[in-house]
């Protein structure tokens, strides 16, 4: 008997674990399409994209700049932050902390200051400013890692003028090409904080889609997808400075600030309320403790999961089929239009998409579910037909589907397992704050926490959804260099 | 003896290369049916660009081996050698045979691979093969074509002169005509009837093996060691 020893049997035995996990979680969500006329709505939602109307927004400019400026402050501040942190990265103290605050995500860094600031500018830049510094850390620190020059020369020499010639200086295009990037990502961060009430775009989106205003919508959607699309023109990197000046004076900076709320915020409102009782009842605490692991934690985590696997197979799908279609080695000039379509699928946010989608199903774990399928799919989608475009050609290639199936899939497919186990850890982020529009994951708990005011179990309950990412991330971590996964996206 | 046989490759005053700079300027070439053609040169001297030229000529009739083996990685030398007959299939014979191999094919490739000196090997990945594993690999995929003309381009780099002269006589054993570009003066010399040198974008000579003056490789072969 022949052996069997390829190194495509290692991927199919690693996808046939994901999509069997998957298929068991879909089993398990609740996926029905509850709405009664889901097509009605979806033509009336297209027929908004038919014509597009900006005209009855009030505001649109204001909108517009406040959701560039929160941008601007916020990923400055986190990149100036980032920069100061990467080479320290390498102490457990600052890479844990860095990990910490970048596995809250925006939208909840937002609920936590909208208590403390109100809604004001400080509150957005906050919010976008905390979380960006851990991933600029720990990104920044990775590419200075790579940077030729040993590390040692200048780990000792705290003088700064050395730090910036050895060490910034030689990865300058990598650092600035990253957070040209994580800008990119930082407009949409900004964008959705209007889910939250911060007056930027999101806001007037979810206003516009909630009233059924599709034309208006659509409006808002394209003006936020050309101002992505634009982004080359716009965002130059002399010209930084400029901006941040221009979006710090034109940012109102006053707020409701209360010192007195402040301190009471921190105090007591964040407190574990047993806690603060005059005498300290255990029975009680371990009661109120019991009952919200038990009503909340691990119906979130277990919902929150549930939701992240089954996202998890949708996206590989997703990606696997629609990469051939941006491809131009599979299509010829036609890549364009499928790179056309995961570009758009790509920028709209997850809980955008989720939004929407939901206003055309009706609520079930469905919308979010695909609205995370659809967001990550896209990227991986966009960035497999990209590395299979850069494979070199033999002469005698074959072409078509030949092509697809015999010499490009196999070849980007260790490609695709590695992005798939990084996303995850992505997709169980944002799935905790689709749990804002109802889908009942720990993001869920927090918001009604939030809105009833019960500020010391929205504070556990984040904290949870942090530890949860932050576990899943270092077993993912652990399993992509076991699998010996993470060499093929450096190589 | 190929005297009357049909030209299989006819060149005349052609441009050769990229559309604004040609690397041939002015090339013009015959091959016969039946000849074993030698082409040698520096690295860069323009031999890929005349075989990738000749294959595009007749790339029906042409079983091709490039340069770098360019195999797929992660899938077995099974897969890889009937990647040469993709064409003469339809899509989903092949997509099925991709997903479980028909056992026509498994017994036609794995006799092959016992040519090749691949015995055992059939359902090993590329990545997990030694260079010269994965060069005959290369070599049994222009084989399993089974078509009338082989070019080959360095196929034998990474292989010992013992096992270069193997498959070189299994690939004229079933070829008529064979265009391959070498490295290895010794093989050119014995084993092809006609040899062809090239430097800087021309044809420098074009004559039987039996009457290369040993000038004529030096011209080539001296620039190869001062160049490697």
């Amino acid at each position: 008997m022949i052996t069997v020893d390829t190194t495509a049997r290692k991927y199919r035995l690693i996808s046939l674990f994901i999509a069997s996990l998957g298929i068991l979680t879909l089993l398990m969500a609740d996926i029905e399409i509850s709405a009664t006329d889901p097509m009605d709505e979806l033509l009336a939602i297209l027929a908004g994209f038919i014509s597009p109307d900006l005209s009855q927004i009030d505001y649109l400019a204001e909108a517009l700049l406040t959701t560039v400026s929160f941008a601007v402050v916020g990923i400055s501040i986190a990149a100036t932050l980032g920069i100061f942190l990467a080479p320290l990265h390498h102490l457990p103290l600052i890479s844990h902390f860095c990990a910490f605050i970048r596995s809250i995500h925006e939208l909840f860094w937002a609920l936590i200051f909208l208590q403390m600031f109100g809604l004001s500018s400080i509150t957005g830049v906050l919010a976008i400013a905390i979380p960006y510094t851990g991933i600029f850390a720990r990104v920044y620190s990775d590419i200075l890692e790579q940077s030729p020059l040993d590390r040692r020369h200048w780990i000792n020499d705290t003088s700064l003028s050395v730090w910036l010639y050895s060490c910034i200086i030689p990865c300058w295009a990598a650092i600035a090409q990253y957070t040209r990037y994580r800008f990119e990502c930082g407009l949409r961060s900004a964008a959705i904080l209007g889910f939250i009430g911060l007056p930027t775009l999101g806001y007037y989106l979810e206003t516009a889609f909630s009233q059924g205003q599709y034309n208006q919508a659509a409006g808002l959607l394209l003006l936020f997808f050309a101002m992505i699309a634009t982004l080359k023109w716009w965002l130059n990197i002399r010209l930084v400075l400029v901006y941040l000046i221009a979006a710090i004076v034109y940012l109102p900076w006053q707020s409701q600030l209360e010192f007195k709320y402040l301190v009471r915020f921190i105090t007591q409102d964040i407190v574990p309320q047993p806690l603060l009782e005059p005498t300290l009842n255990l029975s009680h605490l371990s009661q109120w403790f019991g009952d919200l692991v038990s009503g909340q934690i691990l119906p979130g985590i277990g919902a929150s999961l549930l939701l992240s696997v089954s996202a998890l197979l949708c996206c590989g799908v997703i990606a696997l089929l629609t990469w051939p279609l941006a491809s131009r080695a599979i299509l010829g000039r036609g890549y364009i239009l499928g790179h056309g379509l995961l570009i758009v699928m790509r920028s709209t946010p997850e809980i955008i998409l989720a939004f929407v989608i939901m206003l055309i199903i009706g609520p079930s774990m469905l919308p979010a579910i695909l609205a995370l399928a659809l967001h990550n799919g896209a990227i991986i989608g966009y960035l497999l037909a990209h590395r299979a475009d850069k494979l070199p050609r033999r002469v005698d290639r074959p072409n078509g589907l030949n092509l697809w199936a015999y010499e490009l899939q196999p070849q980007i497919y260790p490609s695709f397992i590695s992005l798939i186990f990084y996303r995850f850890e992505v997709i169980l982020r944002e799935s905790a704050i689709l749990g804002m529009l109802g889908v009942t994951t720990l993001g869920f708990y927090i918001d009604s926490a939030f809105e009833a005011l019960f500020f010391d179990v929205a504070l556990i309950l984040i904290l949870v959804t942090a530890a949860l990412n932050m576990l899943v991330n270092s077993i993912s971590l652990r399993l992509r260099r076991y699998l010996a996964l993470d060499r093929i996206l450096t190589a | 003896m190929t005297q009357d046989c049909p030209t299989v490759f006819n060149i005349t005053n052609q441009a050769i290369g990229f559309k604004n700079h040609p690397i041939f300027s002015n090339l013009s070439l015959m091959i016969k049916q039946g000849e074993k053609v030698a082409i040698v040169g520096t690295s860069g001297s323009g031999k890929s660009t005349l075989l990738n030229y000749l294959y595009q000529c007749r790339s029906v009739d042409v079983a091709y081996c490039p340069q770098k083996s360019m195999l797929v990685d992660t899938l077995s030398v099974y897969h890889n050698i009937y990647m040469g007959i993709l064409n003469q299939h339809g899509f989903f014979y092949n997509f099925i045979n991709l997903i479980r191999p028909f056992p026509l094919h498994k017994t036609r490739v794995e006799q092959l691979t016992r040519r090749l000196g691949l015995t055992g090997l059939l359902f090993k990945s590329i990545d997990k093969l030694s260079g010269g594993q994965q060069q005959r690999c290369a070599i049994g995929r222009a084989l399993y074509q089974q078509l009338p003309i082989f070019i080959g381009d360095e196929p034998f780099s990474g292989l010992d002169p013992k096992q270069s002269v193997e498959l070189l006589k299994a690939i004229k054993g079933q070829h008529q005509t064979v265009v391959v570009a070498l490295h290895n003066k010794e093989m050119a010399l014995n084993q092809f009837d006609r040899i062809i040198g090239i430097k800087d974008g021309a044809i420098a000579f074009d004559t039987p093996a039996t009457e290369v003056s040993s000038e004529q490789l030096d011209l080539i072969y001296h620039r190869i060691e001062h160049s490697e």
